[in-house]
């Protein structure tokens, strides 16, 4: 067999290497151009969705659902022009709600005339109070705990009273 | 190989004729494969030319705009624009709905599909379906538009014959709120009224799907329609209509025709319910109209406040008398024949500015002339014609003379915003339009007919109408129907027009009622101010906690209307 000139192996070489790099690139292009779509497509869906949850927004806000829900959930009211104090100065004194001299709270140390023994009796004595009145959540949970230690305790006993 | 070396060497020894064929042969070869590479050479170097040269990063998305089209590519689907209201609130939007279409064939158990499908869409019948399941035809629709929910419980079902076509819909947000300003499209997706019929060319793909902001405020809207509503049903009334305007630009903020209907289901509305009043409908307003002539009045003549007009005797014009429905019979100054409604002192004002100086007034006002708006269902006003001395009496309180209650308010804006004319917009604008130049009374007139209307509510007429704070002026207009060429003294339009605050007018609000009936509460009375000054004093009341307003407490001696009190006789002492 005759030997191949160098020429013609360079030129063997070169149209091979530009076919693969010609077959990387178009696969390339088309990778590229999937993905694009893909994209395109992601894009448009979240377009919709977007254009659904702005309807959906409008919809749920309508002045007229948010009127109902307020008048069946709400304890508030449109605010009255007589009610509007338009400087501080014209607002009264707060401590005047209080029927109390200023002298008797500054005074008076709040622990010493504050003795509660339970959360019922700080709600009681509403004359001294800077805390509005509870209700009664906390109690709640310690008698039921105690309930349940009185169950343990009472089961401990069973047990220790069948294994003697 | 042996052969060729043998073709060479007898290559070599070619000649003659022979040798010259050949030669002319390698010749054209030669030629043909310069061309060739030549060629090559040229796409080479175009290739490094674009690729190395020209080379230019993509980098903006107009370029890549450019590319995608120039790569041919099929330009997107453009939705039809959405409308939203001032506030950017939503009032119309395209969604893709999903409509179910069955294709038989491929239905492995129509029974339990049938019964699932009848417990997803509570308007389809077990049977309907299951015969649509069975049918012989390989597409049948089973239901248009679903919702998303929906479809996903149909998707849930897992039948492969069950299938979706997408389609593009219309979808108002807010109802039938805005049900006559909005319109309604087709079921392609054409305008058919409202902003959606006259800028269909914009919404639509046409116009590149753009979007649109209204002057409305959905919850001036909505406080609006709720309160017209209220009045209607109280007052047993056929129909009410009601406007809330920015005297400044003329900007509508809210407008209300109801009946109403849901702009969704428009092709099912009754005719009644899909009518305009507010731009279609034209109606004698009554005393609303005394605010023009008396405004015409001291514009032509620049009358004292102190003018009177004999009220005792009715006005008789041939066969008409003009007789006052709040009759005081006695002689009237101006604040008192505006704050009474006195029909006969109104009728003497339009005297005295005369016939063609009252009409060139009220066609000043807009009156006279087809309204310009932004909306194509509108009318020409019944204007009477020849205008002769009978319609220049009857013009000047309201009756003789239809127009849409759009002019009234616009015309209304114009006299107490400082004397500027200004033309109804329900279409916002980004750029701040210059000032209307076009004056049609003067600073003075403007302060007077601020005063008188703010009198009304506080001792005239329309004292059902004040919000304390807010400095609430207006004026009653209530007019009797005309049915069959006579005016029904019992069919009534019932309407009010306030201003607030008077002391630097911001907002026109109207409310009128078509055929309103007394009430026990009411005493029997059916007229403007005992059915639409309340509805507007509801209305702005809800309006200033909505827009924030601050009250203003002034004492009754700095009222606006203050100085007309020495003009008014003290009841009963005449």
């Amino acid at each position: 067999m005759r030997k191949l000139k160098l020429q013609t192996l360079m030129i063997y070489g070169f149209a091979i290497l530009s076919g693969v790099v010609l077959l990387y690139t178009s696969q390339n292009v088309q990778k590229a151009e999937d993905r694009l779509a893909e994209v395109r497509r992601a894009s448009a869906n979240e377009a919709e969705a977007i254009r659904v949850l702005r309807a959906e927004w409008a919809y749920l806000n309508s002045p007229a659902r948010l009127e109902a829900l307020a008048e069946n959930f709400l304890a508030l009211e449109p605010a009255d022009p007589e009610g509007v104090m338009l400087e501080a100065d014209m607002l009264p004194d707060a401590r005047e709600a209080f029927d109390v001299d200023e002298g008797a709270i500054v005074g008076q140390p709040v622990a010493a005339t504050f003795p509660p023994t339970s959360a019922h009796e700080v709600g009681s004595t509403p004359a001294l109070v800077s805390t509005p009145p509870r209700k009664p959540a906390a109690p709640r949970r310690v008698q039921k705990e105690k309930a349940f230690d009185s169950l343990l305790d009472a089961l401990s006993s069973q047990e220790s009273g069948g294994g003697q | 190989m042996i052969f060729h070396r043998h073709l060479r060497r007898n290559a070599i020894k070619l000649e003659g004729q022979r040798s010259a064929t050949l030669d002319l042969a390698r010749g054209r070869l030669v030629l043909i494969s310069g061309f060739f590479v030549l060629v090559y050479v040229l796409f080479a170097l175009r290739a490094f030319d674009l690729t190395i040269i020209q080379y230019k990063p993509i980098s903006s998305a107009e370029d890549l705009a450019q590319l995608e089209q120039g790569a041919g590519e099929v330009v997107a689907h453009v939705p039809r624009g959405d409308v939203v209201d001032r506030n950017g609130v939503l009032l119309a939007t395209t969604l893709k709905t999903a409509s179910l279409y069955v294709d038989p064939y491929l239905i492995s158990d129509p029974q339990a599909a049938a019964k699932r499908l009848s417990a997803i869409f509570s308007d389809l019948k077990y049977g309907t379906a299951l015969q649509k399941l069975q049918s012989a035809k390989r597409f049948v629709w089973l239901k248009r538009g679903i919702l998303p929910d929906e479809q996903y419980k149909v998707l849930e079902i897992g039948e492969p014959g069950l299938g979706f076509r997408y389609e593009e819909r219309r979808v108002y947000p807010q109802g039938s709120l805005l049900a006559h300003l909005l319109g309604y499209t087709t079921i392609d997706n054409a305008g058919q009224a409202g902003i959606e019929r006259s800028f269909d060319g914009l919404l639509g793909a046409g116009g590149g799907g753009q979007d649109l902001a209204l002057t409305i405020d959905t919850r001036l809207q909505h406080a609006l329609r709720r309160e017209i509503e209220a009045t209607i049903d109280e007052f047993s009334a056929k129909a009410g209509f009601g406007v809330i305007m920015d005297v400044r630009t003329g900007e509508i903020l809210a407008g209300v025709s109801l009946p109403d209907f849901d702009p969704h289901h428009a092709g099912k509305a009754p005719n009644n319910a899909l009518f305009n009043r507010l731009s279609l409908g034209v109606y004698e307003l009554g005393s609303v109209f005394k605010i023009f002539s008396t405004a015409a009045l001291f514009e032509t003549l620049n009358v004292p406040m102190s003018t009177t007009f004999d009220a005792r005797e009715p006005i008789k014009v041939g066969r008409f008398a003009i007789n006052d429905y709040h009759a005081e019979d006695r002689v009237l100054t101006v604040p008192e024949v505006f704050m009474y409604s006195s029909n006969i002192g109104s009728a003497m004002m339009g005297q005295a500015v005369g016939a063609t100086a009252l009409r060139d007034f009220y066609r000043d006002l807009g009156l006279l002339d087809r309204l310009d708006f932004e909306i194509r269902e509108v009318t020409k006003p019944l204007v009477p014609n020849p205008w002769g001395e009978v319609s220049t009496l009857t013009a000047s309180y309201g009756h003789g003379i239809a127009t849409t209650p759009l002019q009234v308010v616009a015309a209304v804006s114009s006299i107490v915003n400082g004397g500027y004319l200004v033309k109804p917009k329900l279409v916002k604008s980004d750029i701040v339009p210059p000032r209307e130049e076009v004056r049609v009374v003067s600073d003075k007139t403007a302060h007077r007919m601020r005063q008188l209307l703010r009198l009304t509510v506080t001792d005239g007429t329309a004292r059902k109408a004040d919000v304390p704070g807010y400095l609430v002026g207006g004026k009653t207009g209530t007019a009797e129907k005309s049915v069959a060429g006579k005016y029904d003294r019992k069919k009534l339009i019932s309407s009010f027009v306030g201003v607030f605050p008077m002391d630097a007018p911001r907002y026109a609000v109207f409310i009128g009622v078509d055929e309103p009936k007394g009430t026990k509460a009411s005493f029997g009375y059916a007229t403007a101010g005992w059915t639409a000054a309340p509805a507007v004093q509801r209305t702005i009341s809800s309006m200033v906690s909505i827009l924030g307003l601050e009250p203003k407490h002034i004492v009754a001696e700095q009222d606006i209307a203050a100085p007309l009190k020495h003009y008014i006789a003290v009841k009963g002492a005449h």
